[in-house]
């Protein structure tokens, strides 16, 4: 009873806070919802399951370009696509934020140059102002070259500028690997409380990239991950969209689900220290008890997020995920071993601070792992056999069967594979964590 | 079986790795009574609370509480305590209410009982009008009332209060004073720690005066202020540097303690009446005007200054 007090009171919190929200339900939807985008379909019909607030954005383009005109991935553009006859990569940028996909999120209007768009930002037109710097073509052709997009915003704003922020982000890290930086102005972002960590950023940033390379070997065989962006995918089966939608969202629920569970296992360090973890050791409950809520507010959070990310998916995307009793299995798998996960990684950290690497570092890395064969499209063998070693592995393997048309037979085995590794890490972290708080 | 002592701690000591925070502290507080603990930062009063309320293993020692080992007891130890950490631990995301809510399911109150005592509670720490507010967005003062309110939610047969008065505005401070009456009005047994021996002296029974882990007095006030015997305590500011007149007066017969403190000379003396214009007589030799002097009845900071050659206050 205690246990289910203290979870509750655990939800509580973390449903009010809400960049947690944000990154519980928004970012993998964002994220899902972009490849969606790129991958060129967008129905008009079934889109209401977006209600994001718009954001009003201005962009100034101060590019001055430089892309060699034969430039390997312009000459592959297809003809009549919108990036024929771009001359820089901000105009790339410029347009990829303005496409028709964001307009959803967000209102993209042309500043004319870099303070008329702060000062919309002052005067509250505007949420962000997004300033392209003069070389940011340079700096992708240049290795030496240096360039930093601007991010200023409205510190009084919080959804709508982190969620541009996050867009910008994946763009630009994807282009560039570490050339081009997002400055964004920092102290506004830390007024506004609102400054994506960098393990979630880290997250963000690795998942784009990861995908981007599969996706852009896969598909166009090039180095050019610009296409990757725009390039339609056509060729081939006859509904591609919707199964290579669906496979993303699941590897972006599990991705999530399983960041979820370490985030959320992490309140016990700032309970302690905070000092609640000391005032709970002084009441008449259990320690047992008190790490036992721990869990079960961390598995409900999972638990919570896992179906409503399967509902949108379903709602919005049109995804099938198959049979409900082999779905339901799953997630009970996943339930259970990402917050076991948590408590595992959990074990291994001296301080909150050091939390955020920690835990943004395996969690992508496994996650990556995990995902390897989406990476790979399927395609490798050693991506699949490599994926295994991690829990989230075993969690895409089981809803890809169910996806695939598996029943509660089929997913069994990666249901038990996903329990097993909950066992070992639960018990490996709670023996860790007794010792430490005792 | 606990034969009316609500705490009794034998030879308690506690070390960390260098430092020796307590060193073989034994008290008694009997039911009923307010007991304080005072003592400078550092004294080693919250590491007793801690081992009290069986947080930390004592290294050496034992502790009852209501007759309970804090060793081999824990969960009776804390079922009969109420504890109000020395820093305020909330929840900021909840409101005042919703942390009573969670903090009396935690001491086992459930349904109507709990509602009742919760409003109770939030009359008595005045937090009424303000229940539904996120505690994020309190006042220091309004903070540590909260804080204080969850440790009575269940009634507890002994409150233990950690400085419960640090920081915060005379106000709230003098209706925290008023509480700690009220509950021993009520018959709890309440432990205090405090480094402000206005407190000690306004509220405790019995008073254990501590400093660098040890007591080094405890009894009634009356007993700890007969320590200093019929002294006076003087302070005074002068012209120029101490150290002109330090030792003179240090030297001077009826002076026990010269201290000099920011800008100021405390002295514990036999009786100013005689001691007084030998320090004026011995400060215009040294060509120092006195500037001002203040001379109080003796009392606890005196006994504190007599015992350790240090001010309590830092
Ligand atoms: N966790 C710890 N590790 C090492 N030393 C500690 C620890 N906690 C306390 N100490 C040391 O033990 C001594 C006593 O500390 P304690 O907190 O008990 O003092 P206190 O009387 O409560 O002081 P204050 O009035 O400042 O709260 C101090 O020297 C402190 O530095
Ligand atoms: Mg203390």
């Amino acid at each position: 009873m205690k246990a289910l007090d203290i979870a509750l009171k655990d939800l509580t919190q973390s449903f009010r806070n809400l960049s947690v929200l944000a990154f519980i339900f928004l970012v993998p939807v964002l994220v899902t919802g972009m490849f969606y985008l790129m991958f060129g379909g967008l129905g008009g019909d079934d889109d209401e399951g977006f209600a994001l607030p718009r954001t009003e954005v201005q962009i100034v383009n101060l590019d001055a370009g430089g892309l060699p005109a034969d430039a390997g991935f312009l000459a592959s553009v297809p003809q009549g696509s919108d990036l024929r006859g771009i001359h820089s990569m901000g105009e790339v940028l410029a347009q990829f934020l303005q496409g028709e996909g964001f307009a959803e999120v967000m209102a993209v209007t042309a500043a004319p140059d870099a303070a008329s768009a702060r000062t919309a930002v002052d005067s509250q037109e505007a949420a962000v102002a997004i300033v392209i710097p003069q070389n940011f073509t340079a700096a992708l052709i240049d290795p030496t070259e240096r360039a930093v997009v601007e991010l200023y915003q409205d510190p009084t704003l919080t959804l709508g500028p982190s969620v541009v922020k996050g867009i910008v982000s994946q763009f630009v890290d994807g282009f560039s690997g570490s050339k081009v930086a997002i400055g964004a102005n920092v102290e506004q972002l830390n007024d506004a409380g609102l400054a994506m960590d960098a393990a979630q950023l880290q997250v963000l940033v690795a998942q784009y990239l990861a995908s981007a390379a599969g996706q852009g070997r896969q598909q166009i065989g090039g180095e050019s991950r610009l296409l990757a962006v725009v390039s339609p995918t056509g060729e081939g089966d006859a509904s591609p969209l919707v199964g290579a939608v669906g496979l993303i969202m699941a590897g972006m629920t599990i991705f999530y689900g399983f960041f979820t569970g370490p985030s959320s296992v992490q309140s016990i360090l700032s309970e302690d220290e905070k000092g609640t973890l000391a005032r709970l050791f002084t009441t008449p409950t259990p320690q047992s008890t008190i790490l036992g809520g721990k869990f079960l507010a961390t598995a409900l959070t999972v638990l919570i997020q896992f179906i409503a990310l399967l509902v949108f998916g379903s709602l919005v995307f049109g995804i099938e995920w198959g049979n409900p009793i082999a779905v339901g299995l799953v997630t009970l798998g996943i339930v259970a071993a990402s917050p076991a996960f948590g408590i595992f990684l959990m074990s291994l950290i001296k301080r909150a601070r050091q939390a955020g690497v920690v835990l943004g570092g395996v969690v992508t890395l496994t996650g990556i792992l995990g995902l390897a064969s989406i990476f790979a499209a399927n395609r490798s063998p050693a991506a699949k056999l490599v994926s295994l070693f991690v829990p989230q592995g075993w969690a895409l393997r089981g809803l890809e069967l169910a996806m695939n048309g598996g029943g509660a037979g089929d997913v069994l085995p990666a249901v038990v594979a996903l329990l097993a590794w909950s066992a070992v890490f639960f018990v490996i972290g709670v023996t860790r964590c007794r010792k430490r708080f005792a | 079986m606990s034969n009316g002592k609500a705490i009794q701690a034998l030879d308690l000591h506690k070390s960390y790795d260098e430092i020796q925070a307590v060193r073989g502290v034994s008290f008694d507080v009997r039911q009923g009574e307010v007991f304080a603990l005072l003592g400078p930062n550092g004294a080693g009063k919250s590491t007793i609370i801690s081992m009290l309320c069986c947080l930390l293993q004592p290294s050496q020692g034992e502790a009852f509480v209501m007759g309970h080992s804090i060793l081999k007891e824990p969960s009776e130890v804390k079922a009969a305590i109420g504890v109000i950490p020395q820093e305020v631990a909330l929840y900021e995301d909840l409101s005042a209410r919703e942390n009573l809510i969670f903090w009396g399911k935690m001491y086992g109150l459930r349904g109507p009982a709990l509602k009742q005592r919760v409003d109770e509670i939030l009359e008595l720490i005045g937090l009424r009008a303000r229940q539904k507010g996120r505690v994020g967005k309190f006042s220091g003062g309004m903070k540590r009332r909260l804080n204080i309110g969850i440790g009575l939610l269940h009634r507890p047969q002994v409150v233990i209060m950690d400085e419960p008065t640090v920081g915060i505005d005379p106000q709230s401070r003098r209706n925290i004073l008023d509480n700690v009456k009220e509950l021993r009005g009520e018959g709890m047994t309440v432990l205090y720690t405090t480094h402000y021996m206005e407190e000690a002296q306004e509220l405790a029974d019995h008073i254990a005066s501590m400093d660098m882990g040890e007591i080094i007095a405890q009894g009634t006030c009356d007993d700890l202020i007969k320590i200093v015997g019929e002294c006076d305590r003087v302070d005074l500011t002068i012209s120029a540097s101490a150290d002109r007149v330090l030792e003179t007066w240090k030297a001077t017969p009826g002076v026990y303690q010269v201290m000099p403190e920011d800008g100021k000379l405390g002295l514990l003396v036999d009786d100013s009446n005689l001691v007084l214009p030998k320090l004026f007589e011995s400060a215009s030799g040294a060509g120092v005007r006195i500037t001002w002097v203040d001379i109080q009845e003796p009392n606890l900071e005196a006994v504190f200054l007599h015992l350790t050659g240090r001010a309590l206050r830092d």
